[in-house]
């Protein structure tokens, strides 16, 4: 192969790059340095001081939040004490003769729906019961 | 201004006063070779100075750890190889491109680049390496053009000499046969 092909290669540059890259590089290097350069004392200071007042700004938003919505919890909870307060309260007042009254008037109107809606189930069976003894009868004659 | 070796200039790099100007020493005495080796992969002038440039800047981030195990060459030649080779890739990705696609893209370049020379042999062998897988190539333009020991590859590319020599075989047959058919 060497034979047929010299190991010339096919490619050229521009006149003078070889004597310009090592200062483009030089360039570059400095871009670059200028980008990353260590920030100063006062730079990093008005950071850290800006996270600080940030961090100072939430935890007194978190605490005023939390004053003014203080107020509404007391109210809440007081509500649910009164009411655990009024029912044991009603508990208490609440007699036994009235209860025995209420339970018995329940029972009263309960037994005379039941009467009402057992009228027509027992006339039926009534009726029926009748037929059935007219046929015995029927039934004994012959 | 060439003649200072790789230690005296890691020597004066590692000195805050002069790493400016090793620095510059280092560009120059490498520039070419290294030059060289990221134009063969990447084919064109233009795509060739952007990567050794990265090179560069790679180098002189990096210069400062360089632990001497290996030769400052072949840490240098193997920056430029990956910063070459992931040009490439990042190329692919960008315009969706198959292997195929890239490599006859890069075939396109060698008719149409300002900078290739008119040598039609060389030009002919050029496009015949196209056609070669990626590691091939690499392996045919560093041992074939830069005549580097295969010792020296493997310590670039991290692959055995045997795997090496296998590629190198197989590269010059299907040159060999590229060119026969063409």
């Amino acid at each position: 192969m060497e034979e047929k092909f010299n190991k010339k290669l096919p490619f050229k540059v521009p006149e003078g790059y070889f004597d310009n890259l090592p200062l483009r590089v030089q360039e570059r290097i400095a871009a670059t340095e200028t980008q990353h350069e260590p920030k100063s004392r006062w730079v990093t200071l008005k950071s850290q001081l800006a996270f600080a007042a940030g961090f100072a700004f939430m935890a007194l938003l978190s605490y005023l939040g939390y004053y003014m919505a203080r107020p509404l919890m007391a109210d809440k909870k007081a509500v649910k004490t009164d009411y655990v307060e009024i029912v044991s309260r009603t508990i208490y007042e609440f007699d036994d003769i009235d209860l025995y009254k209420a339970i018995e008037q329940k029972k009263k109107t309960d037994s005379l729906k039941e009467v009402y809606n057992e009228i027509p189930h027992r006339l039926y069976v009534r009726s029926s019961n009748c037929i059935t003894i007219i046929d015995e009868k029927k039934e004994i004659k012959p | 201004m060439d003649n200072h070796t790789d230690s005296e200039l890691l020597v004066m790099f590692r000195n805050p006063e002069t790493k400016h100007y090793a620095f510059n020493l280092l560009v120059r005495k490498y520039q070419e070779r290294l030059y060289w080796q990221v134009r063969k992969i990447v084919i064109s002038h233009d795509d060739a100075d952007d990567v050794i440039q990265n090179t560069f800047l790679k180098v002189w981030g990096g210069l400062e750890n360089f632990r001497e195990d290996s030769q400052l060459f072949t840490w240098l030649y193997r920056i430029a190889t990956n910063e070459a080779l992931t040009f490439l890739k990042k190329k692919r990705t960008k315009l969706l491109l198959p292997i195929v696609d890239v490599e006859q893209q890069l075939a396109r370049t060698l008719e149409g680049d300002p900078f290739i020379d008119g040598d039609s042999t060389a030009l002919k062998l050029q496009k015949a390496l196209l056609k070669l897988p990626e590691k091939q190539r690499l392996v045919f333009n560093m041992k074939y053009f830069e005549e580097m020991k295969y010792e020296e590859i493997s310590e670039i590319l991290g692959t055995s000499v045997g795997a090496l020599k296998a590629s190198f075989h197989h590269a010059v047959k299907k040159i060999e046969k590229f060119l026969e058919e063409d």
